[in-house]
Order: C-alpha cells, then structure tokens, then sequence
C-alpha cells in the first residue's frame, strides 16, 4: 500500500494540472406558439380567415438533425420532443463552439436512423420511449407530428373535431434555414425564440382546410399527411 | 502459501457458500422451460431470460386489468388460456365492450412468431406488448398512466426490483410479458405423438385427413406448413373482393400487392380458436373448408392455390377429424 502511495500522488498531480475544459457557449432555442403573428396558448381561441373559431389542444412535435451554418457534430442533441402540452418540454440547447453563426435548421420529424428506433429498448425519460405515445405500434414507425384540436364553424359549438397525426420516412422535412446572427464567446449563454405559426399551415394559399381536409392519421388520408407535411415548414419562424 | 487453521476454514465457507448459492440460483431462479425435441430451436433476443421470477411476472401483467382505462380488461381478456389463447369472438373486444379491428390471434407458440399481429406490422413479442394501451378498442390508456397505476401495488415495486434492479419501466414490462409469452408452448397434441413416432396416436380417419391436408388437390399444407403449420408469409385467401376495408398487410406497407394479405395462423389447436378468419366470419371449421373448397376468385392479389378442389362429405369429415388432433388438451391449463 505504501508503494502505492507515490504512484497515486503523481497520477493526482497530472489529472489536477490538466486545463479544464473551457465552457463551450450554449444557445437555447425557445419554441414558442403563434397565430398570425400573435403569441397563443394551447386551447387558445383564434379566428381563422373563413371566421371559424379554432381551439388547439395538442401539438407535440419531434425535432432532430439539428444543424448550425450545416455544422452538427458538435454537443446537439439527437432529438427532442417539443411538448406544447407539457410546460417544461419547450426548448432545446444546442451547445457550439465560438464563432459566428447565421443559420440553424433542423428535421421536423425523425431521421431515418431515429425512427427505427425501438420505443421498448430505450429508458422511460427518452424522448423515443413508447411512453410519450408518439408511436404507432402497428406500423413500427413514430408519429412525427401530432396537431389535434376543435372548431367552431358557426354554430356556436367546438364540435368540429380535427387532428394530424403525421408519420413515415418519406414525410420528414427540414425546416427552411432559420436566420439567427449570432456571435458566441466561450461561456455565452444565448437563447434564439423559435415561433411555430399555424396560420402558415391553416391560411393562404395551398392551406390546410379544417372544414374539408380534418383528419389524417397519414396511411389513412396520405394526401393530407403530405400537404400538411410541406406547409409545416412554413410554421416554423424566427423573427 | 501457509494458512492459519481459521483463516483456511472462512475460505472455506466463503467457497462452499459460493457454490451452494450458485447451484440453488441455477435451481430456483431457472424457469423449467424446454422447447420439444421435434420443434425448431426458438429464437431468443439477447437481454430474454425464462427466469421463474420474470415469467411470473409477465404472467401478472399479462392478467393485470389496470392497464385498461376502466379497469375492466386485460391481455388474458382476449387470449384466455383454455381457448388457446383465443376469446370467442368474432371481432375482439376492448375496454367498455369496444368492438377492435380483428379476430383474436392464439398466442400458442408465440415464441416462433417471426412478426406480429395479421398484418405483420410488429416486429418483436416485446414492442407488441405497448400496442393495446394506444388502441382505442383495447386498453384505451396511456402507458406512462397505467405505469402509475401498478406502481401503487407492491407487489409490483417488489418484482420489478428483483427481476431487473429498477422501478418499473417500459423495457421491464416488455421483457416480462415477452418471457412469459415465450413460456406459451404448446406441443403435446396427439399430431405431435404421431410425429414422434406414435402411430396409433391417430386414428384411421384422422390419417386420411392428414393425407388429404399434406396432398396436393388440397394444397392446405402448401402455407399450413412444418410442425408449426404456418409458413408466416402472407396470402391473400379469397375473403375479400376489391374495395373491402380491412388492407391486411397493405396497411403496413401501403403496397398494392400486399393489398388484402393477411399472415398465415398455425393450425396448432383450431378446435379451441373458432371463429376462423382474421374476421371472425366462419364459425365451424365446415365452413373454413367450403371456402376453399369453392375457391371463387375475387381479387387479383388472390393467392394462386386458392382454385378450389372436390371433397367428399366423408373426406371433409377426415380432415376436420384431422384437424381435432391438433389439439394439446393440457396447453392453457395453468
């Protein structure tokens, strides 16, 4: 034990004189809900542009593949779960190294890679466990997307059920290169709000119709799942 | 070396309890499960054990009703051990009489399923096991709620921490039920006699039927195949004409050829499992062999083998006769 001693000394000695690592800077993306333009709450009422009265009450989304200025090897998470009903599952840090980045985009969705992921193999806390019921088990594949909520059409009643459960390997899109402009230092704590507009997907041209387009659980209407797919990436803004 | 009297006796001890606690760990914690001489060896993930504590387990899991929203079913609701595994029904019902998609599967040989469900789309006993808690017509229920609700019962927290170390988790119910699931053999009909060697296991009849089923005017053997009688592919048997709702595994691959296929059941037990069909729609198996015997084509994914053929009243007779022999009077008596 004696001759021990020494050898541990010197050990102890070149770990403790090693520099430590520097504080790598860190941006949080905050992903907050709008409707044309102005900030929402889920079961929020907002007024569509055919005067219909909308209520959403579910918008969870998986994001991944994250990249700043096309870099992503650096200390990205795989993916996140983006939980608009849960209030701690809003945000994502993404941490960079110093420089200057101008654009960050990332996956809608799961890469290929992450949607063969098994929800059973993974822990309870992960964000692909088959806890967070984000997985159509029957088909072996994540939903991607869930957007669900209810409307008023005109006769005073929310009975007007909608919902887009959106899925599958050809359905993952990136989002369009978000412009951030930032300057990072070592030790720099930065956030960057990302806003989900839905009007971009409920309004305008080759919009989403809720009156006649109000369901797809992507096999069964696949033609939404795809529309719905391609005008998601329009929610997604940064002002 | 030399060692003292005393310290040679509690090397001594150390080793001797050593291998007492190895050979009763062998002993106790081992399930007695053996897959029969005459099966194919069963394939088994890495991380599956048939230890006694973790099919136990799987057992109560398999059996607990609090995973449905009401409280009111459980896996066991559907797969009811003295039918095979099976219910009765037509189309399975799920928490508050739900009416589901389907006819109830056997879980008889689990263990050999290649996939699950008719239309393949799972491909591991253990990712099957988080299917009925999102099915509006099984459990209704979310996981992470049901979870909750186990937790509340000791016996639970007891298990989990004996068997896997954690609290309760996902990836342990998965297992455990999988395990138990695996214990689910069923090998012992008087077919299986004969196939070991007992020729007057059978009678005469039933070695007629069984000539006419392995023939080839009747072609059942052609996907009722090996001892397991299945070939786990899909086919589409002439159920359904075009337009039909139920896509079979063209749900899970969206492709036109797969369009209305459904996988191959083994045969293992089929006087337990009426009705037949994934639909439930034939009550006797007299009318499962009048469908083929008709054969009538309606869909252009139909299965070629599906022509049709002649049957005597007394051959029918000696092929369900046949098919009575398939039963393993003891499989579900646990």
């Amino acid at each position: 034990m004696k001759r021990l001693i020494p050898i541990l000394s010197i050990f102890l000695v070149f770990t403790a004189c090693e520099d430590p690592e520097p504080d790598n800077p860190v941006l949080r993306i905050n992903f907050k809900l709008a409707y044309n333009g102005q900030e929402i709450n889920l079961y929020d009422e907002v007024t569509d542009s055919n005067g219909d009265v909308l209520k959403f009450e579910t918008l969870k989304i998986y994001a991944s593949d994250f990249e700043m200025d096309d870099k992503n090897d650096l200390g990205f998470p795989d993916v996140q779960l983006i939980n608009f009903n849960s209030s701690d599952d809003r945000f994502v840090e993404l941490e960079l190294e110093p420089g200057t980045y101008s654009k960050l985009d990332f996956g809608i969705g799961l890469t290929p890679d992450l949607n063969a992921t098994d929800p059973v193999a993974v822990p309870d806390t992960d964000p692909l466990s088959a806890t967070q019921a984000m997985y159509w088990t029957w088909a072996s594949k994540y939903i991607f997307y869930k957007i669900e909520g209810r409307a008023d059409t005109g006769n005073g009643s929310f009975d007007h059920f909608f919902l887009y459960h959106v899925g599958t390997d050809d359905l993952f899109r990136h989002t369009q290169e978000l412009e951030v402009n930032l300057n990072l230092d070592n030790g720099d704590f930065r956030t960057v709000d990302v806003w989900i507009d839905l009007a971009n997907v409920f309004e305008g041209n080759g919009a989403i119709s809720i009156r006649d387009e109000p369901a797809s659980h992507t096999l069964d209407h696949y033609d939404i799942a795809e529309k719905m797919a391609d005008k998601f990436v329009d929610a997604f803004v940064v002002e | 070396m030399h060692l003292s009297w005393s310290k040679t006796f509690f090397l001594a001890l150390i080793l001797g309890s050593a291998l007492i606690n190895g050979c009763s760990s062998q002993d106790s914690r081992e399930y007695a499960h053996v897959v029969p001489s005459h099966f194919p060896p069963m394939p088994l993930p890495e991380d599956h054990s048939f230890e006694a504590e973790r099919v136990s387990l799987g057992r109560s899991l398999f059996f607990e009703r609090k995973f449905s929203r009401y409280e009111d079913v459980s896996c066991g609701t559907c797969h009811v051990p003295s039918l095979a595994f099976t219910d009765g029904l037509p189309i399975a019902k799920g928490t508050a009489g739900r009416l589901g998609m389907r006819n109830t599967p056997s879980l008889a040989n689990a263990g050999y399923l290649p996939v699950i469900f008719f239309d393949g789309g799972v491909p591991t006993i253990e990712r099957q096991m988080i299917a009925p808690f999102s099915e509006h017509a099984e459990f209704d229920y979310p996981l992470d709620s049901a979870m909750m609700r186990i937790s509340e019962i000791p016996y639970y927290q007891e298990a989990f921490q004996n068997v896997f170390g954690t609290q309760i988790t996902t990836y342990g119910m998965s297992r455990a039920i999988a395990a138990y699931l695996r214990t689910l053999v069923s090998a012992e009909s008087d077919y299986d006699a004969y196939l070991k060697g007992d020729e007057r296991a059978l009678t005469e009849s039933q070695k007629r039927g069984k000539e006419l089923f392995f023939s080839e005017r009747l072609q059942c053997s052609s996907c009722h195949t090996g001892v397991l009688l299945t070939d786990y592919q899909y086919h589409h048997n002439g159920l359904f004409a075009e337009g039909d709702e139920d896509m079979g595994r063209g749900r899970v691959t969206m492709a036109p050829e797969d369009m209305g296929k459904f996988k191959t059941p083994s045969l293992r037990n089929i006087s337990r499992t009426a009705p037949y069909m994934h639909d439930g729609r034939f009550a006797t198996l007299d009318e499962v062999v009048d469908h083929y015997a008709k054969g009538q084509r309606v869909h252009e994914n139909q299965d070629v083998r599906i022509q049709g053929f002649e049957i005597t009243p007394q051959e029918k007779a000696a092929l369900i006769d046949f098919l009575m022999a398939l039963t393993d009077e003891d499989f579900g008596n646990d």
